[in-house]
């Protein structure tokens, strides 16, 4: 028989299995908390999602040659740029597909190891197979950041060789610490991967300094001061061979333009285009992009550990 | 109302409700992580709003919705250890609770979509035009919805059926 009431207590038996608030309450801040810092990590490392990846329509072209027209003043390119931090442990299956840096848009990377303003790296390495799209969720695999999210605290307080870290488990697992040498903030995040715990605490450990660069093979000679906050390289390689950006962020990061350079399926040629135009003018946007210098990025580094 | 005033005063009180609509505690829990997750950073627009929760349990309609679409491939509607739950505590379970609990099979068996609407009528007692709101549909096709999963819950119970709802 199937009445109100049968179906009625069969969804109170149901909500009786309902888990307890204590255990989710804690998994909220949990997540929250790697919500807060995806949201940071996108801002910086220029990842941008479908919605947002439609640009203004001033693509620059496919251009023959390995570097675009100059405006004013051209840097030369590339420039260097420090990782600074590295895992020295891997687990088998997995090989970096991305890398980001982070500078002052005005002084551009510097080199060293000491901690400088807005300067940070981001990479990624992920599963035999895997390749990193720029549009879409965090992919699974491993990545490390290095002063790109200040450390919030909280969660499980784990050694991260004799340095205290704290462990957020939510559906990644993470580790941020503080390095000792040079005071980096850390951010190792396991996510998609088997006993990403235990792997993210490994890996951790195993983090040391670098001297390794990553090579700029992007640079506009003028932003708009408004957005003269920091800048971020990034580059991975792609269906066509690679795609590379560059985003210019504010000081505050409230404002964000990135610029896009892809290679095309014809040898030498790649295309630019505003991926995220801000609240750029027509002017401004023409301005940055004829001026924009780009060469073929370095991937040297792809598929190595 | 703060975000730590509202889920001291209402986070038990949505858990039971993702749960029932997921029919699922694990699915339901995250469900729920991944909505407060992100509705903290926003919270002084959503609490400004007459009613929080209702935009909360909006949210968890809505993720629960998309939730499936993302994982309809992988995702089993009640989990095994759920069942057990349920089931294994009972040595020799009348016939009563076996009812229940091929009712239960049978709720969470359902297209999502009506197992919400089922959910929201006979676990939270609401109209059909209070489902069609927070669906974002028409009330006609909330009794639609309800029409069919009743006919599938009846097919399967085809003894002494007696007709509800529409």
């Amino acid at each position: 028989m199937v009445d109100e009431q049968r179906i009625s207590d069969a969804y109170e038996a149901i909500a009786g299995l309902a888990p307890s608030p204590e255990r989710v309450r804690a998994g909220i801040a949990a997540r929250a908390r790697v919500h807060r810092q995806r949201r940071l990590l996108l801002a910086g490392a220029g990842v941008v999602t479908a919605g947002v990846a439609v640009g203004v329509p001033l693509a620059a072209g496919g251009r023959r040659g390995a570097q675009m027209p100059v405006a004013t003043l051209p840097p030369p390119v590339p420039q260097d740029a420090p990782l600074q931090y590295t895992p020295s442990w891997f687990p088998p299956g997995i090989s970096e597909q991305f890398r980001s840096v982070r500078f002052d848009t005005a002084q551009g990377p510097l080199l060293g190891p000491q901690p400088r303003a807005f300067q940070g790296s981001t990479r990624y390495w992920l599963p035999d197979g895997v390749h990193y799209t720029a549009a879409g969720a965090e992919p699974p695999g491993v990545m490390l950041a290095v002063n790109e999210v200040p450390p919030e605290g909280g969660g499980e307080t784990v050694d991260i060789g004799g340095l205290p870290g704290n462990l957020l488990v939510a559906d990644t697992a993470s580790v941020e610490w503080r390095s000792g040498e040079f005071g980096a903030n850390l951010l190792l995040t396991v996510s998609g991967l088997p006993d990403p715990v235990n792997l993210a605490l490994r890996m951790a450990r195993s983090v040391v300094y670098t001297s390794a660069l990553m090579s700029v093979t992007m640079r506009s000679p003028w932003v708009p001061s408004r957005l003269a906050g920091y800048t971020v390289a990034a580059v991975h390689p792609a269906a066509n061979g690679w795609r590379q950006s560059l985003t210019h962020c504010s000081a505050t990061g409230g404002e964000v333009v990135q610029i896009v350079a892809e290679s095309g399926s014809v040898a030498d040629e790649f295309t630019i285009h505003l991926a995220q135009p801000g609240t750029l003018t027509t002017a401004e946007s023409r301005r940055m992009l004829t001026g924009l210098v780009c060469t073929a990025p370095d991937l040297s580094w792809v598929g190595d550990r | 109302m703060t975000y730590e005033e509202f889920l001291s005063a209402r986070l038990a009180a949505l858990l039971r409700y993702a749960t029932v609509l997921a029919c699922d505690p694990h699915l339901a829990e995250d469900i729920l992580q991944e909505v407060l997750a992100r509705a903290q950073p926003r919270w002084s627009r959503i609490a400004a709003a007459d009613v929080p929760e209702a935009y909360v349990k909006r949210m968890i309609v809505n993720e629960l919705a998309s939730w499936r679409r993302r994982r309809a491939a992988r995702v089993v509607p009640l989990s095994m250890d759920a069942l057990d739950a349920v089931t294994e505590p009972e040595a020799d379970p009348g016939p009563a609770v076996e009812e229940r609990d091929a009712m239960i099979r049978r709720l969470a068996g359902l297209p999502v979509r009506q197992r919400i609407v089922l959910a929201l009528r006979f676990y939270e007692g609401r109209t059909d035009a209070e489902i069609a709101d927070l669906l974002g549909c028409r009330p006609a096709t909330v009794r639609s919805h309800t029409a069919r999963a009743l006919a599938t819950l009846r097919k399967d119970f085809p003894a002494s059926t007696t007709r509800i709802g529409g």
